[in-house]
């Protein structure tokens, strides 16, 4: 997972140099920490009817990030899984994003600003934007399982007030 | 340093008569559209000879007329290379379509003249004047030869920036294209790769028409939706080639 996480961030792999060594020149340790060792990468199922996801790009740079929740009864965030193309910065907002949220409930992620991600990961201000994507990733997270709950609480009404309906869907 | 070698190569080829660019048919309407407007033609105002290009430079011997390049030229990416100003009214023009080799013999034609090293045994102001003529001509032609940043750049003189933050409607489509182009690609290997990325050639290749014609049109907010989806390509881009030299 982190050789083809390497793989796919050409800013920092088409040097030729080892990673390690063209992070260090201009990384904070714990961006390294986070992208040569990023937690909870992959992906969780999206059609579970307890999964959020979100999806953002950062239009200036052309990176994708989807963070995705897996949330509790009692609405806390019992998983969380990243997968990130693009700078270090990037990963390693996703990576300590990730980290942050398991076991918050929805309320408190969904209040996490970007600077506290900047701040832990002392991101220099030219890659603040990549803290922003995380926020902005979480916050989607969030509102697709919200919708999704909603959407299907709604069903199940709809289901409860006409039984029949969903009994016969070759009609 | 790359641009040294080509010029040098410029210089020692005898086939390609200075001013080549001028008397090609598919340059003639940028240089009757841009007279009057730029330095060429223009007289040196120290020994009286013309000056060779749109710059402020003069390569009559024993002359050493150089001057920083004036600032209404400096901003204006097209009219340093003596096409018709991007923000000239000419409804029929469309900016991004560009006689690219006509920009690139015009540039070396430029860089030959102002070329910091032919400057460097001159005064102190002449060679910082070099160096920065070089050093904007530089920046102005690479603005001009990649399709992107062109288009930025003409989008960008009508008032259309594209920021960090910037979102796009319906965005959850092409981002979910994005995603599943990107992890295709991350679990792809060798001959899959090369078709992977020449499928994404053609994307490109057909996103830059699209932008074309936008811009023909002036549709700038399709414009740069259009530059926005170049963005996420040429990312995708990037990295299968990133790809290819890891094995």
């Amino acid at each position: 997972m982190l050789r083809s996480l390497i793989r796919t961030t050409p800013r920092l792999s088409v040097t030729r140099i080892t990673p390690s060594a063209t992070l260090a020149r201009g990384y904070h340790e714990k961006v390294i920490s986070h992208y040569e060792n990023p937690r909870n990468v992959g992906s969780l199922p999206k059609a579970d009817s307890d999964v959020g996801t979100g999806l953002v790009g950062a239009p200036a740079c052309g990176d994708v990030m989807k963070l995705q929740i897996r949330v509790d009864e009692n609405g806390i965030i019992k998983e969380a899984k990243f997968k990130t193309f693009g700078c270090g910065s990037a990963i390693a907002s996703s990576s300590y994003m990730t980290e942050l949220v398991t076991g918050m409930s929805l309320e408190d992620a969904g209040k996490i600003k970007n600077t506290e991600i900047a701040k832990e990961l002392c991101l220099p201000p030219v890659k603040l934007h990549c803290s922003m994507l995380a926020e902005d990733a979480i916050r989607s997270a969030i509102k697709d399982y919200r919708t999704k709950r909603s959407r299907l609480s709604s069903a199940a009404s709809v289901d409860a007030a006409q039984p029949t309906a969903s009994a016969s869907p070759a009609a | 340093m790359f641009h040294l070698r080509r010029i040098s190569k410029t210089i020692i080829n005898p086939r390609q008569p200075r001013r080549a660019v001028l008397i090609t048919s598919s340059t003639k309407r940028f240089q009757s559209a841009s007279a009057g407007k730029s330095r060429q033609g223009h007289d040196c105002p120290n020994c009286g000879t013309p000056l060779p290009t749109t710059l402020p430079t003069c390569t009559n011997v024993g002359c050493g007329y150089i001057e920083p390049i004036p600032k209404e030229l400096r901003s204006d990416y097209y009219a340093i290379f003596g096409f018709p100003g991007v923000r000239d009214p000419e409804p029929t023009r469309n900016p991004f379509s560009i006689d690219t080799k006509a920009l690139r013999r015009q540039f070396l034609d430029m860089q030959k003249v102002c070329h910091p090293d032919r400057w460097a045994q001159s005064g102190k102001s002449q060679a910082e004047a070099a160096v920065d003529q070089s050093a904007q001509i530089n920046k102005a032609y690479q603005t001009l030869l990649s399709p992107r940043l062109r288009a930025e750049y003409i989008i960008a003189q009508h008032g259309i920036d594209i920021r960090e933050a910037d979102t796009l409607e319906n965005e959850q489509e092409l981002m979910m294209e994005v995603m599943e182009a990107r992890e295709e690609l991350e679990n792809a290997e060798g001959e899959q790769i090369q078709k992977l990325l020449a499928a994404n050639d053609e994307r490109l290749q057909n996103i830059t028409a699209e932008l074309e014609d936008a811009i023909g049109k002036e549709d700038w907010q399709h414009a740069r939706r259009l530059v926005i989806q170049l963005r996420y390509w040429e990312s995708f881009q990037r990295a299968g080639k990133g790809m290819e030299v890891d094995h």
